[in-house]
């Protein structure tokens, strides 16, 4: 495999690392070390800067106006905007846009014209309801939201949690069991309007996070129109799967991204830091947890880089997903642990992003499927197709 | 140590078996306390209001505020919640000094004259005043008067039935049993 930058790509992770360190991180100084979100006046300037770089929307596919990326240039593109305080859950404070909820790419135009083009307008806010209290490692099953057809119409009764952004989205797409078959042959995924009646935020599920909740959410006898399901009846999972996979290199990239800064500040530390006569940077103990943190980054890009040339070059990627989220979320976080013990006191403190990030790496093992599906993932490959 | 042979015996959520049931939300009639219920022997308890004693002003030293992280809420005489506030990571003396500058920077209004607080320690303060905030909106239908300028919510709740129809601050210790308010400066 070959890891060697393109110029072009040298050029992009060159202005994203500047964009953080002269833009982005300079304004953390004032906000709160649990802050999501920058000044309304700062947001929009950045954005403005963004639009020039010709990076807004930087998920969006090229044929709806976006930049059109490659998976690996966007993947070195997460690492850089990842590095600063808020960059684990919020790369840049979203200054480079969203790009909708990607299962609406597969939407018919009537839905796109609905929901997907005012979403990339930044008219409208989506939010992606999956998981259900009854489990989110293993949805296809654990679904219990049931969807009943009447008429016309589909009626949804049901709950939903850990839901990011629902208390704020215009329409959620929610997954609902249409029939019963009790796996994923039987979920139909529905664009539902939040201010349908029936639908209630009922409560901000509270985390490690201090900002990006998730909520809970109920279903109660809300209607939908049969124009509102988003691919066919009964294969709504095959569309929850598919950005389950795709999420995963980014995913994995922004964990990636912690570490190195977390490793950067590591070094610094222990080169300036001294104790016992001498700085730490001479002592064995530290020289070794530097040494780990390195093995643990290098790995990290290795299996991220691998997974995005595969997903570029059109190959099944499933399995490299999987290990480089496993690889990169875990050794992340042992990066940050190590890093905390460099620093020692301060290490704990919100002065620093340390204490941050080891918070909210620790949701990473479990976010987008935890380290042990990705296990199972990569084991039905290794073991073959007679234990899927 | 646990029956169960742990070292927490406090309430533990247990996870909801794919083919049992889901949880379901109560409340309370008036208390704000939602008791998130899963399958299983375990409850957990969820307060999505404010729920501690409110306190009085003058008769709270400042130095029994915590200086911890948290958020609280400020009440005139009358028990009209005026603001919801929060103590963040930059504030140098916790909520003691984060309630002190709201006490200051909130009684500056004709109309607000903070005489009670209450506050919650939590070290997610960010989304739990959020959360605040949003239940505010979702029971008077706005946000406090002194969270008027730029702290509206940007999202919505709408939590367990059983709300107040606008919050208001319980009667204090410092109260008479008739209602009656007792009168005097900070």
């Amino acid at each position: 495999m070959d890891l060697t930058l393109s110029d072009e790509q040298q050029m992009i992770v060159e202005t994203t690392r500047r964009f953080v360190s002269q833009e982005i991180a300079p304004l953390e100084v004032d906000l709160d070390p649990d802050a999501g979100a920058l000044k309304p006046a700062d947001q929009d300037r950045l954005v403005g800067m963004v639009r020039d770089m010709g990076f807004y929307g930087i998920d969006i596919p090229a044929e709806f106006g976006g930049p059109g990326l490659d998976v690996t240039t966007r993947a070195l593109m997460a690492i850089e905007m990842s590095q600063h305080r808020a960059g684990l859950y919020n790369p840049c404070y979203g200054t480079f846009g969203g790009a909708g909820l990607a299962q609406l790419y597969e939407a018919t135009e009537e839905q796109k014209e609905r929901y997907l083009y005012p979403t990339l307008r930044g008219e409208l806010r989506g939010c992606f309801a999956l998981t259900e209290p009854s489990g989110g490692s293993d949805p296809a099953r654990a679904i219990q939201t049931r969807g009943f057809q009447d008429g016309d119409d589909w009626i949804l009764n049901g709950a939903k949690l850990y839901i990011s952004g629902a208390d704020k989205a215009d329409y959620a797409l929610v997954f609902a069991r249409t029939s019963d078959d009790p796996g994923r042959n039987g979920v139909t995924a529905f664009i539902l309007d939040t201010n349908t009646p029936g639908f209630s935020v009922r409560r901000v599920v509270h985390t490690l996070r201090s900002t990006h909740y998730a909520t809970e959410l109920q279903l109660e006898d809300v209607r939908v129109s049969s124009g509102n399901v988003l691919g066919e009846v009964n294969k709504g999972f095959a569309i929850a799967n598919d950005r389950l996979s795709r999420q995963r290199i980014p995913y994995a990239a922004g964990c990636l991204g912690a570490a190195i800064k977390a490793q950067e500040m590591a070094i610094d530390w222990a080169r300036s830091r001294e104790t016992f006569g001498s700085v730490l940077a001479a002592k064995q103990a530290v020289q070794w947890m530097i040494v780990d943190n390195e093995i643990d980054i290098r790995q990290a890009r290795w299996c991220i880089l691998e997974a995005a040339q595969k997903a570029d070059r059109g190959e099944e990627f499933r399995t490299e997903a999987a290990m480089a989220k496993l690889v990169a979320s875990e050794g992340a976080g042992r990066v940050v642990d190590r890093s905390m013990q460099i620093h020692g006191g301060i290490g704990m403190t919100k002065d620093l992003p340390l204490e941050r990030w080891y918070r909210e790496l620790r949701i990473r093992r479990i976010g987008e499927g935890p380290s042990e599906v990705q296990r199972l993932i990569m084991a039905r490959e290794l073991l073959g197709g007679s234990y899927k | 140590m646990g029956s169960r042979g742990g070292a927490w015996s406090g309430p533990v959520p247990v996870p909801v078996a794919a083919s049992t049931g889901r949880p379901r939300a109560t409340n309370k009639e008036g208390s704000g306390r939602v008791r998130l219920r899963l399958d299983g022997p375990w409850e957990v308890p969820v307060s999505v209001r404010l729920t501690k004693p409110w306190l009085d002003l003058q008769a709270v030293e400042p130095e029994a505020i915590p200086a911890q992280l948290g958020v609280f809420e400020l009440a005139d005489a009358d028990g009209e919640v005026l603001y919801v506030g929060y103590a963040g990571g930059r504030e140098p003396f916790g909520l003691r000094s984060a309630v002190a500058t709201a006490v200051e920077a909130v009684g500056g209004g004709a109309d607000t004259t903070p005489a009670r607080f209450r506050y919650e320690l939590t070290h997610g303060y960010l989304s739990r005043w959020e959360e605040l905030l949003m239940v505010h909106v979702h029971d008077s239908g706005s946000v406090p008067i002194a969270n008027q300028d730029g702290d509206e919510p940007r999202g919505r709740l709408n939590p367990a039935t059983g709300a107040p129809s606008r919050p208001r601050a319980e009667p204090t210790p410092s109260e008479n049993p008739d209602g009656r308010r007792n009168k005097g400066g900070m």
